[in-house]
């Protein structure tokens, strides 16, 4: 996957279920899901509002794997 | 750097778009043999004393005559099964505790083929329907046909029922969806209840189906101008066909076109001194 992400553990870590974050930040649960399963990339809208809730920098959660020729595809 | 000619075309895009080129000659080719073949092949036929017009009227006769049946069939068989998947997801959204991923997938896959059921069932009358309406001059036995009828358009109203209660199931397992399904406004209310994620995923389905369209209406094309050379079936499936395939392309041209100038405009605003 090209964008790996760490939201499942900042989530357990706010001790929220996937509907309560959903709907903390204006999303739904199904999303939420989504983007833990790294099937989803949400936009930077979304992205800024996660980082919000869960009081970190949004490049805390969201990784951008790097290769030998730079940023994976 | 790479090489550019005078047109500012690189030599492998150039080579790619001979490619492409020579394709599609090829293709235009085989359509033309191929219709040839068909063309000489009716006109064999029909030499020979096969009444391929009868043949399709007898066809359609024979069906007309069973669509009720058939009809009956499919809406017994879509009851069952919907009746069965319903009470299969409304068990499994009693025991969900509104967590467990796959739980909940299942129950989506659940509704998805309990829709996919009433679709096909609704699409079987539909079509009984459309036989029922062609058969009306020449009706072999009225009780039956008015039977027929009855069935096919009770057949509407429980796919619709079968539809409601998909749709109120998926409602409790996604309780921020909004819309009535006998609403005029349901599929805008459906949509505005999405999210991203999922609008993201409506518009790549959404596409899917307009590249399978776009493979279907040429085919359809074809099949009508060589049902009219060999059937005698008239110039109205062609010209449903083509007005169709019209509407279809032009609506995602006009569509692409209006979004581009919405991005635009938005961009333009975002650009322009306030003057507050």
């Amino acid at each position: 996957m090209p964008l790996r992400n760490k939201l499942k553990e900042y989530r357990a870590a706010l001790g929220v279920n996937q509907q309560q974050f959903g709907a903390l930040v204006g999303t739904s649960r199904q999303t939420v899901s989504q983007i833990e399963r790294g099937d989803y990339s949400p936009s930077v809208t979304l992205a800024l509002k996660i980082a919000k809730a869960c009081g970190c920098a949004v490049e805390d959660i969201f990784i951008l794997e790097e290769t030998d020729h730079g940023t994976k595809e | 750097m790479e090489q550019k000619n005078n047109a500012g075309a690189l030599p492998e895009d150039k080579k790619k778009s001979r490619r492409a080129v020579l394709l599609f000659a090829l293709i235009l080719l085989c359509s033309l043999l191929l219709g040839v073949a068909l063309g000489l092949g009716i006109a064999a036929s029909e030499k020979n004393g096969l009444d391929l017009a009868a043949l399709f009227r007898s066809a359609g006769e024979a069906f007309a005559s069973a669509a009720w049946l058939v009809n009956l069939l499919a809406w017994a068989a879509a009851l069952l099964l919907c009746g069965l998947l319903h009470r299969n997801a409304k068990k499994r959204l009693a025991a969900w505790d509104g967590e467990d991923e796959d739980a909940s997938e299942r129950i989506d896959t659940i509704l998805s083929a309990s829709l996919a059921a009433s679709n096909t069932a609704l699409f079987i009358d539909l079509l009984c329907i459309a036989s029922s309406a062609c058969s009306v001059r020449n009706i072999p036995s009225l009780p039956l046909f008015l039977f027929g009828l009855g069935t096919e358009l009770l057949g509407l109203l429980l796919g619709t029922a079968l539809q409601n209660t998909s749709v109120k199931l998926a409602k409790r397992l996604y309780p921020e969806k909004r819309g009535e399904l006998l609403s005029p406004r349901f599929q805008k209310e459906w949509l505005a209840s999405m999210d991203e994620a999922e609008i993201a995923q409506t518009h790549a389905a959404a596409f899917a189906s307009f590249r399978t369209m776009r493979a279907a209406f040429p085919v359809a094309w074809v099949v009508c101008v060589f049902a009219g050379l060999a059937a005698d079936v008239g110039f109205f499936p062609g010209l449903v066909v083509t007005l169709l395939w019209a509407a279809a392309s032009m609506s995602y041209m006009l569509s692409a076109r209006r979004l581009g100038l919405r991005g635009k405009e938005r961009k333009n605003e975002r650009n322009s001194p306030k003057t507050d």
